[in-house]
């Protein structure tokens, strides 16, 4: 049990990704990861020995952000401006900063269904039918949320 | 992975983007796009997608992690090695215990045994 908990640590990095992306906000991002961590840790013995770690992590995640969302869903969602303009490449290809740019405000006006699964393939490498079980909905369901989910980005980064 | 014999669709262009589909659907959608160069521009803005996303956000993956997520982590797997030593404690105390009331059990036995004898001999020196 004890190794399985140190297991969690390599997931870090990962969690960190994928809750980034989410919030678009560094502090809200590592404020989730340690709210999920802490929900994940309390309910090790819940975790079956030889299942993908990964994957459960990430259901936890998913399930403490959407607790969050509707906790503060009476809240304006701010993206700070800081963190619009902070990207983590090196490239100084001016166009590609701009289509990051676009991406990023892309993502935030996505509704939180279709993100979810846009960044569980798209960034984080999920199979539909991991992203299936880990949400608790149908494949199709995940399927047809990844296409509105691109559809919608392709609109608004591509044809605006 | 998305399985074969179903008619294509948008979703299996998402699946090839996404190198979900096996091969010989996979071969069909490869095929038909190349015949139809209008759906290809969708598989190449759905894989520029997921490279934009990686570009974006892959930096994350090597910055240091925070010392406050880490220190979760460690208090937990102290947590469970308190809990261990407990354990190891309990076990111990409940074994020492036992083998006392067994020896216990044994000596009086043995007094028990040596008093039979006694009081056997007493009574064939009597008889």
């Amino acid at each position: 049990m004890d190794t399985g908990k140190s297991q969690v640590l390599q997931h870090i990095p990962a969690l960190r990704r994928y809750a980034r992306a989410l919030t678009s906000d560094t502090n809200k991002a590592d404020d989730l990861v340690q709210d999920s961590l802490e929900r994940a840790l309390q309910r090790f013995h819940l975790y079956q020995d030889g299942t993908n770690l990964k994957a459960w992590l990430f259901t936890i995640m998913h399930n403490v952000y959407v607790n969050n969302v509707r906790k503060s869903c009476s809240e304006p969602n701010f993206v700070s401006y800081d963190n619009l303009n902070t990207s983590h490449h090196n490239s100084t290809d001016i166009e590609n900063d701009v289509t990051m740019r676009d991406l990023k405000c892309a993502l935030t006006k996505l509704p939180n269904d279709q993100k979810n699964i846009l960044l569980l393939v798209g960034l984080e490498g999920f199979g539909y039918k991991e992203v299936s079980h880990m949400l608790d909905i149908p494949l199709g369901t995940v399927m047809s949320r990844l296409h509105r989910a691109r559809e919608k980005l392709r609109q608004q980064m591509f044809h605006a | 992975m998305v399985k074969a014999s179903k008619p294509l669709s948008y979703a299996h262009l998402h699946a090839y983007a996404d190198k979900e589909l096996v091969d010989p659907r996979r071969v069909d959608v490869a095929d038909f796009v190349k015949t139809h160069p209008n759906l290809i521009i969708y598989i190449r803005d759905y894989e520029f997608i997921n490279k934009q996303l990686h570009d974006l956000y892959d930096g994350v993956l090597n910055e240091p992690i925070p010392k406050r997520l880490v220190a979760i982590v460690k208090r937990h797997r102290k947590g469970t090695k308190r809990v261990n030593k407990l354990m190891l404690i309990l076990i111990g105390m409940v074994l020492g215990g036992a083998i006392g009331v067994l020896l216990h059990q044994s000596q009086q036995f043995e007094v028990f045994s040596k008093a039979k004898v006694l009081i056997e001999t007493f009574i064939s020196r009597m008889i």
